[in-house]
């Protein structure tokens, strides 16, 4: 009876045992050969698709243009303490928006006044009340205005692109509000003078400090941004008169990357499509690492164990042609190559716009994403424009410095790299990321003075005095480290350094 | 024997090196000190007048200077005449300048006069006095000068008021 009852209970593992085995071939690892995977052809059948959009569990996050125009960071300013919010705090959107509507009313240019102003003028108005609004890279000027709903606007003409621009109440007499915009691509400042709510700017202004006690710096205001004449003490480093220097220690989670086994065969198919790559007939194979190789249309795409992707086209001017947002997959690929104007270029928004609508094919969920490269006009190379893009976790980039490949250590890559000439791809490096906070708590993060020590020690600059560009808190990911702990690093021209002791 | 000469060697060094790093605890107001190249104070402007005024209690003192420069800043004690140390929490406010050269430090006025001494010290024999007077004006001060400058301006320009 004891051996029956024995046998019975090893008869119910072995059958719950095969059960839970067959689920996992079946459903989650999907471990079938793809030409006959069931689970990745059943997804395309069209009533799936239709029932997959009420799925609650879909992740997708596609990003929008606009999503690449909020600023990069907001300094609200009383005139004593300030604010900075960012990408990732509670209130930024009403922010934003409230800053958006200021600039609306200067791009429908109803009494609108201009004049010159001076970087002396600019520097004295970020002392007092005022918005300094960051967007942390250079924008064409029509671009900004036509992503604002003005298309034509006269009121821009007058500049290049746009870094950075200030909304001040201005004087006490007239009712005038002041906007000072600085041409990054001239090297100017210009005052625009508008009609609107002064009482209404300045509320927004008190409503958005709640600080009573100096916790961010301009460096301008504590002279580093200046050589000094006086020769006596040896001058190291100079940073940049915009650089916001925090007064008290920063805090800030730990985060980490999500999983990246979510690389299920679905999504491969979804982004051999999304290269206009055919799933069932394009050629592949799989490298030592696990890299697998697909080869098609006159190009190469790898997609690496650790989520990095690569397309290069291997005849020039052969690349995949990028299609409009509104363009489908299925739509036959175009011969005549469609651009604004009737000349054979595509212009800067165009082909902004197709890269986005691109970088949502490949990948969906990209609401950490941001620019990283300037959107200004190619003057040498019309047609020509290479972007790139960086994660931002709260507001703080994820600098990547994990690729070791051809015996390179230590090489910082953005996010996603891409080239492309006249609306066609050269080439597309995307690391497929997501991030999730470690836990709630905040840690303390070294003082800044303290970090930039390090760093200085640490790279050893050719020459001592070293003009910094920017200093800012990121999170650095590498080959080594799970959890991403926030760290200070500076930006000299292109190079971005970090402190290597990492000490807290 | 030797262990205990070894011992009492270890603790000597480690008094002897604490006592050659720490500031004095104070600094006699007559003191100009020894040296003049150890740091430039950058904030605030003391190019022209070491005399500054401001509306924020919470002030910042930044500058840069020579690495390795042990730092302190005093404030004035009129009953003693001596300049002491600034200590907050029971902590003085003292460094040592790193690599990068810079340094910044926030520092909690009263209201009125602050009289403050930074001491810049490379070793015992050579070391930079500046000393910076610095008024915290009450809240509202700068705002009944604005008032009364508009006021002035409403009056001379536009004929409004008084």
């Amino acid at each position: 009876m004891k051996k029956e009852k024995l046998k019975t209970i090893i008869l119910i593992l072995l059958i719950a045992n095969s059960l839970f085995l067959t689920n996992q071939i079946w459903f989650s690892k999907e471990l079938w050969s793809h030409d006959y995977n069931f689970f990745v052809k059943w997804r395309d059948w069209k009533w799936v698709k239709v029932l997959s959009k009420i799925n609650i569990n879909d992740e997708s996050n596609p990003i929008t243009m606009e999503h690449f125009f909020y600023p990069r960071k907001v300094v609200v300013n009383n005139g004593n303490y300030r604010n900075v919010y960012s990408h990732g705090d509670n209130r930024f959107f009403e922010l934003n928006n409230e800053i958006s509507s200021i600039f609306n009313t200067l791009l429908k240019g109803e009494k609108v006044k201009s004049e010159q102003s001076t970087d002396e003028e600019w520097l004295n108005t970020l002392k007092g009340k005022s918005f300094y609004i960051d967007y942390g890279v250079k924008i064409n000027a029509k671009i900004l205005a036509r992503m604002a709903g003005y298309k034509d606007s006269s009121v821009l003409s007058q500049i290049d692109s746009v870094r950075d621009f200030i909304v001040a109440p201005g004087d006490m007499i007239t009712n005038d509000i002041v906007l000072y915009i600085k041409d990054s691509e001239r090297n100017s400042v210009i005052k625009f003078f508008m009609n609107y709510d002064k009482s209404k700017l300045t509320g927004i202004i008190e409503e958005f400090v709640s600080n009573s006690k100096p916790n961010y710096t301009f460096s301008f205001e504590q002279k580093f941004d200046k050589v000094n004449p006086d020769k006596k003490v040896e001058q190291k480093a100079i940073l940049d008169p915009e650089i916001l220097i925090p007064v008290k220690i920063e805090a800030s989670q730990d985060i980490r990357i999500k999983s990246i086994n979510t690389l299920n065969m679905n999504k491969i198919d979804k982004i051999l499509k999304s290269f206009q790559y055919n799933p069932n007939t394009t050629r592949k194979y799989t490298e030592a690492d696990n890299t697998i190789v697909y080869v098609e249309n006159y190009s190469m795409l790898k997609i690496h164990p650790s989520g990095l992707i690569e397309y290069t086209e291997t005849d020039e001017g052969k690349g995949m042609l990028l299609l409009p947002e509104s363009a489908d997959d299925t739509q036959a690929v175009p011969t005549v190559l469609p651009s604004e104007g009737g000349s054979n270029t595509l212009s800067l928004y165009e082909s902004f716009s197709r890269v986005i609508a691109h970088i949502n094919k490949v990948w969906d969920n990209n609401e950490f994403l941001f620019i990283s490269s300037d959107i200004v006009e190619n003057a040498n190379k019309p047609g020509v424009y290479r972007f790139t893009f960086d994660y931002y976790y709260n507001g703080m980039p994820v600098i990547i410095q994990c690729d070791n490949e051809n015996g390179q250590q230590d090489v910082l890559r953005h996010a996603i790299e891409v080239e492309i000439i006249n609306g066609r791809l050269k080439s597309y490096r995307h690391y497929l990321r997501n991030f999730e906070e470690v836990s709630r708590a905040e840690k303390e993060i070294m003082p800044v003075i303290l970090a930039l020590d390090n760093i200085y020690k640490s790279f050893k600059p050719d020459q001592s005095e070293v003009k910094i560009d920017d200093v800012f808190l990121g999170f650095w990911e590498n080959d080594t480290d799970v959890i991403l702990q926030p760290r200070w690093g500076i930006r000299i021209g292109d190079r971005v350094i970090t402190d290597p002791e990492d000490i807290k | 024997m030797l262990k205990r000469i070894v011992v009492t060697f270890t603790i000597l060094t480690v008094l002897l090196s604490t006592v050659a790093l720490a500031a004095p605890a104070t600094v006699s107001v007559d003191d100009q000190g020894t040296a003049n190249g150890l740091i430039v104070i950058t904030n605030p402007d003391i190019s022209e007048s070491n005399k500054v005024s401001t509306t924020t209690s919470d002030y910042i003192i930044s500058g840069y200077g020579q690495e390795g420069t042990d730092v302190c800043i005093y404030l004035y004690n009129p009953t003693d005449n001596v300049y002491k140390k600034i200590v907050i929490d029971g902590k003085s406010i003292e460094w040592e300048i790193g690599a990068s050269g810079l340094f910044m430090q926030t520092i909690a006025l009263v209201d009125g006069e602050n009289k403050i001494l930074i001491r810049a010290e490379a070793d015992s024999n050579t070391y930079q006095i500046v000393k910076i007077d610095i008024t915290l004006l009450k809240e509202g001060f700068l705002d009944r000068i604005k008032g009364l400058t508009i006021d002035i301006v409403k009056e001379k320009v536009f004929g409004i008021g008084k």
